[in-house]
């Protein structure tokens, strides 16, 4: 076994390594939708904005390249774990800097747990 | 173009921590955070892979029938808390002759070994369906 101790890894020309067959999210997100929106945990998100109900904004901290990213999501209701509130949910690569994230179940409804990853090149 | 061959990377100022440059360059982002802690898929239905069956996975230990839609998925290596993010997408059997029958589906119960999936049609209308991605990111437990 060999291990390699490193806080940083480059390519030689000081650009993104290779990482054989491996691409990492970029992104990811676990927020309340509910109310005063929080939150939870996230990586990669410098901030999230209430856009009116059931319609949110990510914006991360370091931009991808382009809005050509792969964004997705789930959202639920979570009191009880069995209620069937679920919803249909669009997050939309809305520019290199941020996703939108919409929900709506008949019409626009927040969600208690709503989920999201991005996947893609920074810039 | 240099190749470096080995079997574990580990931070030198935090062990859990490893920065990478980003495609452009221009931003930076950690390793660690953005790899998937655990992954799967599941046959609830029983077209592809036989009813109630779990198929590839990556640090879950079982994925299990509840009731119709529902499931509850384990992870075998826990996360440190009950924060992390959870992604899945269904399909009403994963075949191509149904192919325009989307579901969608929601997490919840979300727990530090656990949580539950339920797929749907419309709002209260749970059915068996074809779980077909299940990501987990987050941070692992110590």
């Amino acid at each position: 076994m060999s291990t390699i101790k490193v806080d940083t890894v480059q390519s030689t020309g000081g650009g993104a390594v290779t990482l054989t067959k491996q691409h990492a999210a970029k992104s990811w997100l676990n927020m309340n939708g509910t109310s005063t929106i929080a939150i939870r945990d996230s990586f990669n998100v410098s901030s999230i904005v209430d856009n009116g109900t059931g319609n949110y904004d990510q914006v991360f901290t370091n931009a991808m390249d382009s809005a050509n990213y792969s964004s997705t999501g789930t959202c639920a209701h979570d009191i009880p774990i069995s209620a069937n509130r679920d919803s249909n949910f669009q997050c939309v690569a809305e520019s290199a800097s941020q996703i939108n994230l919409n929900i709506f179940s008949n019409a626009q409804q927040d969600r208690n747990h709503v989920c999201g990853q991005a996947f893609g090149d920074l810039a | 173009m240099s190749t470096i061959k080995v079997n574990t990377l580990t931070g030198t100022t935090s062990a859990g921590s490893i920065v990478v440059t980003g495609e452009g360059g221009g931003e930076t982002t950690n390793l660690q955070q953005g790899l998937a802690k655990a992954w799967g898929h599941f046959d609830q239905r029983g077209s592809i892979l036989g009813a109630n069956t779990t198929g590839d996975t990556f640090n879950l230990t079982s994925i299990t029938d509840v009731e119709a839609g529902h499931i509850d998925v384990t992870i075998a290596n826990d996360m440190v808390n009950a924060t992390y993010s959870v992604n899945a997408t269904t399909h009403y059997d994963g075949t191509i002759s149904n192919d325009r029958f989307s579901r969608f589906v929601g997490a919840s119960g979300i727990a530090t070994g656990s949580f539950r999936l339920a797929g749907q049609y419309v709002n209260n209308g749970p059915e068996d369906v074809y779980f077909h991605g299940i990501v987990v990111h987050g941070d692992l437990a110590e």
